[in-house]
């Protein structure tokens, strides 16, 4: 599919808008990551200064030490690994066979239930943080990981059902009865024949879901109180006060926070645009 | 083997696979999503405080309470989330509509750029908020750009009662646009080139082309973004919260902002849930009209 056509191709005038443009969305979108990441590396006098340097010039690990000895940033850190990974696993697992099961077989009531899972995707986040608060609290799950996990993988699954049903719609139907029919179950055609298959939707949804994990706050914000299972959303957050802020603290763990995600999405990124370009084609 | 037990082994079968692998799913959902959600209506109900044993049956006292009394900011609150979710899904799509027309074309760099613009929506919301608060500080990178520029005799103070609402609205918008238009960028590309080029035959200007064949064929691309991002911008919470917590005295209170800071910071359950309940009604409400409006529309 070729790109569409510049209104006069070729003429140096429509070249030089296209570029223009280019230029200033690229800016728009990357200069404040620019700009945050060339900040936490000025020490606190620089930062302080009313008149900054655009310059990556002036540059000390000084915040960087500071947050990793004398903060509980490395705790937030492996927290948030933590939860995202687990939470990850277990909506993924659930998701896949499930989005195997709506998508693929017939059975009354397939219809609705593929309608209410992906109903509850468009939940409004505010709406569940007051009764899980309760819910957890009467279940001693208030302040822990494991009570973040469970709600995280129901904040997970419906998307990465989604995702999986989209992928597994695009299997052509009648493999499993192909493999069937050479005489596995189908259960064993699940396995040996449609799973590998799917592994690019598998890979988008753990994506997905790991990247949700990681960037969750409002629910963290509400069912973790104590610095010891803080994720890195709430336990950043929590130093970004209305008033006096610590800018050098806050921008150091802020590029911390972002790091991986960043890292995540230079190195995968083609797996989030497929899979974006998956679901809006199914959309 | 009979051909008709064979058959009916399958359709048993099947079914049992079926209803057993999706049954984790469901039921983790049922349990940690549609159950608390269904208390939550029961607990509007009650007068109940965060951190306190006291529990209290009020009936519909508290819907009562905050629908009547105008100073306890419910009516305020569903007003600037109206504007906010307006003017944002607007703006979202308009800027998405334009980047996503500028990436279809062919540049160097285009690839790049495609993925690098999806950088402010991957990331965490708390990073987005330090982002804005320390670029849009009275002293910070903005100010000091328009100032030496002479843009702006005096420091922008973008976060007073006059602008925050409208500088969290831009930041929000700055967050969201790249899915919206990534999104469309890919309907773009479905838009078949025969009738394009047809079109550049008969003499079509490219704002011709675009109205009259590009903007029809991706119309339901558009309306679906336009629908997603109107649910998500209604029920936006993290972005407002961790910028100005709804103020400064109140002016970026929205909804849901109201909703956290009732339950969460006043400490008062109950009448968070309430809210709770209203904001759903409301959500109810629209899609209920959207549909019947787009069943009105299709029948044209």
């Amino acid at each position: 599919m070729r790109d569409a056509s510049l209104p006069k191709p070729g003429a140096v005038g429509s070249r030089l808008l296209v570029y223009g443009m280019a230029l200033i969305v690229a800016v728009v979108a990357l200069f404040p990551f620019y700009w945050l990441v060339l900040s936490s590396f000025r020490d606190d006098a620089d930062l302080l200064r009313a008149a900054p340097n655009l310059a990556p010039v002036g540059l000390t690990l000084g915040q960087y030490e500071r947050l990793l000895q004398a903060t509980p940033f490395l705790k937030y850190f492996r927290n948030s690994v933590l939860v995202s990974l687990a939470a990850t696993f277990l909506s993924t697992l659930m998701a896949v066979f499930g989005a195997y099961s709506l998508a693929r077989l017939r059975y009354p009531g397939r219809k609705a239930l593929s309608q209410l899972i992906l109903l509850s995707y468009m939940f409004p986040g505010v709406l569940l943080l007051i009764p899980l608060y309760v819910f957890l609290s009467r279940f001693g799950l208030l302040n822990t990981p494991e009570g973040l996990v469970l709600v995280y993988v129901t904040w997970c699954a419906p998307l990465a059902t989604w995702i999986m049903i989209a992928f597994f719609e695009s299997i052509p139907r009648g493999l499993e009865e192909a493999a069937m029919v050479d005489g596995a179950t189908r259960v064993g055609a699940l396995f040996r024949v449609i799973l590998p298959l799917a592994k690019p939707g598998i890979a988008t949804a753990v994506i997905f879901g790991l990247v949700s994990s990681w960037n969750e706050y409002p629910i963290a914000s509400v069912l973790l109180l104590s610095d010891a299972v803080k994720t890195l959303p709430v336990g950043v957050g929590g130093w970004v006060t209305l008033y006096t802020v610590e800018w050098g603290m806050v921008l150091s763990g802020a590029v911390g926070a972002v790091a991986p995600v960043g890292l995540a999405f230079a190195l995968l990124g083609r797996y989030f645009l497929s899979g974006l370009a998956a679901g809006a084609i199914k959309g | 083997m009979q051909a008709r037990t064979w058959r009916r082994r399958w359709l048993a079968q099947e079914s049992v696979l079926g209803y057993g692998l999706v049954a984790p799913l469901v039921v983790w959902l049922a349990v940690v999503l549609f159950y608390p959600l269904m208390s939550t209506i029961w607990l509007s109900f009650f007068d109940r405080r965060l951190a306190s044993p006291m529990v209290k049956f009020v009936g519909f006292g508290n819907y009562v309470k905050y629908l009547t009394d105008p100073t306890l900011g419910f009516w305020a609150a569903l007003g600037r989330s109206g504007v906010w979710t307006v003017a944002t899904v607007a703006l979202q799509i308009a800027i998405a509509m334009g980047v996503a027309v500028l990436l279809n074309q062919r540049f160097r760099g285009s690839y790049f750029l495609r993925s690098a613009i999806l950088m402010p929506w991957v990331i965490p919301v708390v990073v987005v908020a330090v982002m804005a608060r320390w670029m849009l500080h009275t002293a910070g990178v903005i100010n000091y750009l328009l100032q030496s520029r002479g843009l702006s005799p005096a420091p922008v103070v973008f976060f007073s009662t006059e602008n925050a609402f409208a500088t969290v609205l831009g930041v929000f918008t700055w967050r969201e646009f790249p899915f919206v238009a990534i999104v469309l960028l890919a309907s773009l590309k479905n838009v078949p080139e025969e009738i394009l080029d047809a079109a550049v035959v008969d003499g079509a200007t490219a704002w011709q082309r675009f109205w009259r064949v590009t903007l029809p064929t991706i119309r339901p691309s558009v309306a679906l973004m336009a629908l997603l991002s109107t649910f998500w911008a209604f029920n936006q919470f993290p972005t407002i919260w961790l910028t100005t917590e709804g103020g400064p005295a109140d002016v970026t209170t929205t909804l849901p902002v109201l909703v956290y800071r009732t339950a969460f910071r006043s400490m008062r359950l109950g009448e968070g849930a309430a809210l709770s309940v209203v904001m759903f009604a409301c959500l109810a409400a629209f899609l209920v009209i959207y549909f019947r409006l787009s069943r009105m529309l299709a029948e044209e």
